[in-house]
């Protein structure tokens, strides 16, 4: 074996070979990020936006360096130009004076929830275990409900894991995880290790919910009380429910049968609670989003534009008693709500 | 071959001048620890996202995870036999180890063109943990024949420490790597690939051979001289409760799963969590693996078995909090360190030197293939019941486990510290 020091010189070529190679590999992976994703963090100097209602709020989808902006309109002017703040969000949603963002920053894996007030300014944020993917504000604006992904990041995909937190908007923290309410059928305590929790909607009076339980091959629609931190079936195959503002009807998705592809499409039906009988509306493509009451007569909800690509989506609006057609309301637009003067 | 002037506790005297916060340790031991230390970085920094990355990213659900997890270590008992017995035949501990830590450094570059599609990238996981179980008991054999005789427990304990500290940096570099250029994992594997050259280069260019056990004329070495060895007794019995306690220990993966679900900790800091275990291991390897060398190191490696059942006490809360985690990441850091080495050091205590790395092969082998079923078991049953039940059954095996291990090692306990790595 050749002398201590050759076999010094030999080792110290290989670290600087390696040392060498590996600044390389960072310099070329660090110039292909430049270009790329715009900033994620919502600073809190918008231009003063008065989004005191009534007037849409949504997420701007229109292609272009605006991608991505909350947009405000007028509410009887959703044709309209549309104002763009500061806020970036991936899913928003605003009532009694308060709004949540959600923000999903996919360079860095940090997800994040922002809470702002009128003016649209943040006054809290949460950081969030998971990719998020629904959020809803009572209409007194002092709570809301987000769900996340624990496992997994679509509705689509054959298993998932949601995890589903109610907040305090006022202070800012998280008020409950839903894992933690007692669930009764027929009146009887159940539980199971796989419940999932998503897609909550809360009553006029803030004090109550509807949401859907998945459990084995169930879709249950969940009547909840947050004080009592209980909740109780109502029925099965229901999926994302939206509340009218009636309080009498649930708008909500139902999984079609597998198409040959193995892909797992939605259709948008109407529950009226008192009744119990359920009709499908007049939207026929897949729908993949929580709906939205515009008011008792009318559901909204966002599809994608393929015609342009697939991050593009517009809002429609559909006649809610099953008859009509979808009409497109926004062009350009995901989650978008209609807030009413606080 | 070595001194013959021992001191009353079996210390040679030439080890007596070094002052007591220096281990006394060869060479050969420090450079294999160093190699082992630049492999490890090289792996942990990619391994501590694989849950993560087979969970979130690819889907495998709890039970395909346990099976993943599993056949991970079970596949390093099939090669580990077959490279114990290359090295036993001639003495050729170095060149087995070495093409152990080749074969690991090369997988790196096809995982980087492979990590989206999950074949190929198991495949070439597996075939890095193949590497690992082929070099893993010639290494060992090769410390413990390099070893002082008496000191057997320290020196594993200083190859473990480099090891683990390894270990520690590697997901570290990650997260710093990922903090720097998020998103580059390109970059993580190829400084995966060049750190894990630099670990073999250590060995190719300053590691020996130890020459005693070829000196002898050798028994025919094969496949099966591992089963042969268990007719000593002493082996035997070590075997047995190796495997009972193997078949209700948790896996790392899944313990941190488990909290994780239990918690409310965030995903991000899951790699840390490997960290905060090798932290307690790195500093304690050493003090224990001289304690072991003092009291007798079956002593200390039953001891280390305690600590895991604190490890699923905590796993029983509901709602673990920060102070839960630490004590969790604690415990299992002094099981590590009073369990891994130690119990290298009580197998070659027990094995002639000539079988060493086949008799260290099976033992690592059999407790491999039983921590395959119990990973399987254990992702079965939180499919049925949930993490809290899985636990409580796991608990309740343990302790049992740990009554029958004290029974079985009884003769091992009695005696003090082996009378030294030369036979």
């Amino acid at each position: 074996m050749a002398s201590h020091r050759v076999r010094l010189a030999i080792l110290a070529t290989v670290c600087v070979i390696g040392a060498g190679a590996v600044a390389l590999s960072l310099l070329r992976a660090s110039h292909e990020r430049v270009a790329s994703a715009p900033p994620s963090r919502n600073g809190g100097t918008g231009a003063a936006v008065d989004a005191n209602g009534p007037v849409w709020v949504f997420e701007n989808t229109a292609a272009g360096p605006d991608y991505g902006r909350v947009g405000v309109l007028p509410a009887d002017e959703p044709g309209g130009a549309r104002t763009l703040t500061d806020l970036r969000c991936d899913r928003v949603d605003m009532a009694g004076g308060r709004g949540v963002c959600l923000v999903n920053d996919r360079v860095a894996f940090r997800y994040s929830l922002e809470v702002f007030d009128r003016d649209l300014r943040v006054t809290h944020r949460l950081a969030l275990a998971g990719l998020p993917s629904r959020v809803r504000v009572a209409p007194d604006g002092a709570v809301a409900a987000y769900t996340i992904f624990v496992q997994g990041d679509s509705y689509a995909a054959d298993s998932f894991s949601t995890r589903t937190d109610l907040v305090d908007l006022v202070q800012g923290r998280t008020l409950v995880d839903l894992e933690r309410f007692s669930v009764y059928r027929n009146g009887r305590r159940f539980q199971a290790v796989d419940f999932n929790f998503w897609g909550v909607t809360f009553t006029a009076d803030s004090q109550h919910f509807y949401a859907t339980l998945g459990t084995g091959s169930h879709h249950y629609l969940i009547f909840g009380d947050i004080a009592r931190r209980r909740a109780d079936v109502v029925t099965d195959g229901v999926e994302c429910p939206a509340l009218s503002p009636d309080g009498t009807r649930v708008a909500f998705k139902v999984r079609n049968p597998a198409d040959s592809a193995g892909q797992v499409t939605w259709r948008l039906w109407v529950l009226d609670l008192a009744s119990g009988r359920r009709w499908p509306l007049a939207e026929e493509v897949n729908v993949d989003d929580q709906a939205n009451w515009l008011d008792g007569a009318s559901v909204l909800y966002a599809v994608p534009n393929t015609r342009l690509n697939s991050s593009a989506t517009d809002t429609y609006v559909v006649p809610a008693d099953g008859t009509g057609a979808p009409r497109l309301l926004i062009a350009g637009a995901w989650s978008a709500t209609l807030t009413r003067a606080a | 071959m070595y001194p013959s002037l021992k001191d009353v506790r079996g210390r040679p005297r030439s080890a007596a001048t070094h002052p007591w916060w220096r281990p006394a340790v060869p060479g050969n031991v420090v450079y294999l620890g160093v190699t082992s230390m630049f492999t490890d970085v090289s792996s942990e920094m990619v391994n501590s996202v694989i849950p993560l990355f087979l969970t979130i990213q690819l889907g495998f659900s709890r039970f395909q995870l346990g099976l993943f997890n599993g056949a991970f270590q079970g596949i390093a008992a099939f090669t580990a036999l077959g490279g114990a017995a290359l090295a036993d035949r001639r003495g050729r501990y170095k060149e087995v180890a070495g093409a152990g830590y080749a074969v690991s450094a090369g997988t790196r570059i096809g995982l980087s063109a492979a990590r989206h599609a999950w074949a190929p990238a198991t495949g070439l996981l597996y075939a890095d943990r193949a590497a690992k179980g082929l070099r893993t008991a010639p290494r060992d054999a090769l410390i413990s024949l390099s070893a002082l005789p008496g000191r057997l427990g320290e020196a594993f304990g200083v190859h473990r420490a480099l090891d683990t500290a390894g270990g520690l940096a590697g997901p570290l570099v990650a997260f710093a790597l990922l903090s720097a250029v998020p998103g580059s994992y390109g970059t993580i594997f190829t400084a995966s690939f060049w750190i894990a050259l630099v670990g073999v280069a250590i060995l190719v260019l300053f590691v020996h051979n130890q020459a005693g056990a070829a000196a002898r004329p050798a028994r025919r070495v094969s496949l099966r001289t591992g089963f042969g060895l268990l007719r000593i007794s002493a082996f035997r019995r070590l075997v047995i409760a190796g495997a009972a306690l193997s078949a209700v220990t948790i896996g790392d993966a899944l313990v941190y799963l488990t909290f994780q679900q239990r918690s409310s900790m965030t995903t991000r800091f899951f790699p840390l969590l490997y960290v905060g275990t090798a932290v307690g291991y790195v500093i304690l390897a050493i003090p224990l693996g001289r304690l072991a060398d003092r009291i007798g190191p079956a002593r200390v490696f039953l001891a280390g078995q305690l600590l895991l059942i604190a490890v699923d006490l905590v796993l029983l809360r509901q709602d673990p909090g920060p102070l839960a985690l630490v004590v969790m990441l604690g415990a299992l850091g002094i099981y590590y360190a009073a369990t891994d080495g130690v119990l290298a050091a009580v197998a070659s205590n027990v094995l002639p030197a000539e079988t060493r790395a086949s008799g260290l092969a099976l033992l690592g082998a059999v407790m491999a293939l039983v921590a395959f079923g119990a990973s399987t078991a254990f992702g079965a049953l939180w499919g049925w019941n949930g993490p809290g039940e899985a636990v409580e059954v796991f608990l309740a095996g343990l302790v049992v486990a740990v009554v029958l291990s004290a029974v079985a090692l009884r003769p091992l306990l009695v005696e003090r510290a082996g009378p030294g790595a030369a036979r």
